[in-house]
């Protein structure tokens, strides 16, 4: 089945919720996570306006301003929350991942 | 050369990835999408080259929002940023193309496109798709109750088979595509969960619809056929209006919906404007064309030849030919006659409905009104002549009774009988049977003789 909303955060949704700690319009967020990433993590236009759109309705970003077309986003607590939410989730994994490699040597 | 091409589309709404692949091939051969109708789509010739098509989905769009939409111009201003142009849009189907080597992709993210797919289609393919099922579910479970209750009344009638056709072509497609939907989104939810892409819509449904729309072609010829052999050739001509009516109730409301996003309208005004001159067109085009052939059908206009008033009533000029008239009973000519014949029925039953009045020298009137049935299969007879025989009783106090069918030639006759409890007599009207032929004919003027019985019986048979 697909992937419970927000539980986890993919890539994608982890660069755009951390990019939005300043204040930026889709196309620069576009750019950001390349830049950031070395191009490992591409997002694509339509992806990103879903995503963003779901971002808003669960009340992860906000909106700050619009000029013409371009829309200016910035991530809201609750997208923060769940952004240092994925951290310790990840931070967890690791831990995990070494912990099991102290002691069983593994993998 | 033609510099335009419209193409009639046949892909699915969820079937993103065929879309795509056919417009990039349509690109390398040199037609560029230029817009997307109710039926067709348009190309305008172009240079060939190798473009890069991809289709997104904007579940919160609608057809009937204005332009510029804001969403719709959100997302341009993303997709502008990759390189993708707006090319057209198909409901909430969303084309762009992209001309740049190795272009972003405008989607990478399967999981976030399945679930904006699927918001899509239960805004638009699956809502309708249902809402056409169970109308159509209706429709053909009322022609099986036809079927079951008077089955000769389907089969003589072109109209009542054609229409049983499409409700069950309507039932088996959508059975067909909403099932074919439901098997695509459950495979490409769990290739997704795994890591993978949506799955393929495949051809087989496209397919299906492609063979759909062929039978459709294929009943409306038939259908039209029937009508032209067994009805007047206006009736014909008519139906053939009423079909090319409805193609420009059709295109003309899509001229109006686009009109008024152009207008900036809001969709909510769009849609009440649209439905509302959906029902102004409704009866403007398809009432004023019942007015005019009832106007022509009724001035005598379409009859060809003229009439003349004699005792205060209308008698024709040049009376048309009838398989069966009085001078042939009675051998007399008639000063004053009137005939009127139509024809209906279907490929498998033929009715053809002829009457005749006159006026004898001495002004006494008679009239002689008969139908003759004409079956293509001989199997159709015992279903004819129980239907006609069950039509009569259950009208009340008529019944039918055997009579003698030598004197007509026949291999069984019937003459009917009226009986309300109080009054019990034979009426004039009797029934002919031959096995691929059953003629009704109502004698009110007339006792036939032996010698007239086998004059109606030979000319009928033979008509």
């Amino acid at each position: 089945m697909a992937r419970e909303k927000f539980q986890t955060l993919t890539e994608q949704m982890f660069y755009i919720l951390l990019c939005l700690g300043q204040e930026r319009c889709g196309a620069d967020v576009m750019a950001w996570i390349s830049e950031t990433t070395g191009g490992r993590v591409a997002v694509g236009p339509g992806t990103l306006y879903n995503l963003l759109e779901q971002f808003l309705q669960a009340g992860y970003i906000r909106e700050t301003k619009v000029e013409g077309r371009k829309r200016s986003y910035v991530i809201a607590p609750a997208g923060q929350a769940a952004l240092e939410a994925e951290v310790q989730r990840l931070r967890t994994l690791t831990a995990d991942y070494e912990t099991c490699l102290n002691e069983e040597g593994q993998p | 050369m033609n510099r335009k091409k419209r193409e009639f589309c046949t892909y699915l709404n969820f079937d993103y990835r065929g879309v795509e692949e056919h417009l990039a091939k349509m690109a390398a051969r040199g037609w560029r999408l230029e817009k997307v109708g109710p039926w067709f789509w348009t190309y305008r010739r172009a240079e060939p080259a190798q473009a890069a098509y991809a289709v997104t989905y904007l579940p919160s769009a609608s057809q009937y929002d204005p332009e510029p939409s804001e969403t719709r111009e959100s997302l341009e201003e993303l997709c502008a940023a990759a390189g993708w142009e707006p090319v057209a849009e198909w409901a909430q189907m969303q084309i762009f193309v992209n001309e740049r080597p190795d272009p972003l992709p405008l989607e990478t993210d399967e999981s976030v496109r399945l679930a904006a797919i699927h918001r899509s289609m239960k805004k638009g393919f699956l809502r309708w798709g249902a809402v056409m099922l169970v109308l159509a579910l209706v429709m053909a479970g009322l022609q099986v109750k036809t079927l079951l209750t008077d089955p000769f009344h389907l089969l003589s009638s072109s109209s009542g088979l054609f229409s049983a056709a499409l409700w069950d072509l309507l039932v088996i497609l959508q059975t067909a595509n909403l099932l074919g939907y439901w098997r695509w989104y459950r495979k490409s939810a769990q290739s997704v969960a795994q890591g993978g892409p949506c799955a393929a819509a495949g051809r087989g449904l496209r397919l299906l619809n492609l063979i759909a729309l062929w039978l459709v072609g294929i009943c409306l010829v038939l259908y039209l056929a029937a009508t032209a052999a067994t009805a007047e050739s206006d009736q014909s001509v008519f139906m053939v209006c009423y079909l090319a009516l409805f193609g420009l109730m059709v295109f003309l409301l899509d001229r109006i919906r686009r009109a008024l996003r152009r207008q900036g309208v809001s969709r909510r005004k769009n849609l009440a404007i649209t439905l509302v001159m959906d029902v102004v067109l409704s009866v403007v085009l398809v009432g004023g064309l019942f007015t005019a052939y009832g106007i022509l059908r009724f001035s005598g206009v379409l009859d060809g030849d003229g009439t003349y008033i004699y005792e205060h009533r209308e008698w024709d000029t040049s009376p048309e030919p009838l398989p069966l008239t009085l001078e042939d009973l009675t051998g007399e000519a008639y000063p004053h006659v009137r005939r009127n014949r139509y024809g209906s029925g279907s490929f498998l039953v033929r009715e053809d409905h002829c009457w005749e009045t006159v006026l004898d020298a001495a002004d006494d009137g008679m009239s002689l009104d008969y139908t003759i049935t004409t079956l293509a299969l001989p199997s159709l007879r015992d279903l004819a002549a129980e239907s006609i025989l069950t039509e009569w009783t259950d009208r009340g106090y008529y019944d039918w009774v055997e009579a003698d069918p030598a004197p007509w030639g026949a291999d069984a006759a019937y003459r009917q009988i009226f009986d309300d409890g109080w009054d019990r007599f034979l009426t004039g009207d009797y029934l002919l049977c031959w096995p691929d032929r059953i003629v009704e004919i109502s004698l009110t003027d007339l006792e036939p003789t032996p010698g007239q019985m086998a004059v109606i019986g030979e000319k009928l048979q033979n008509a």
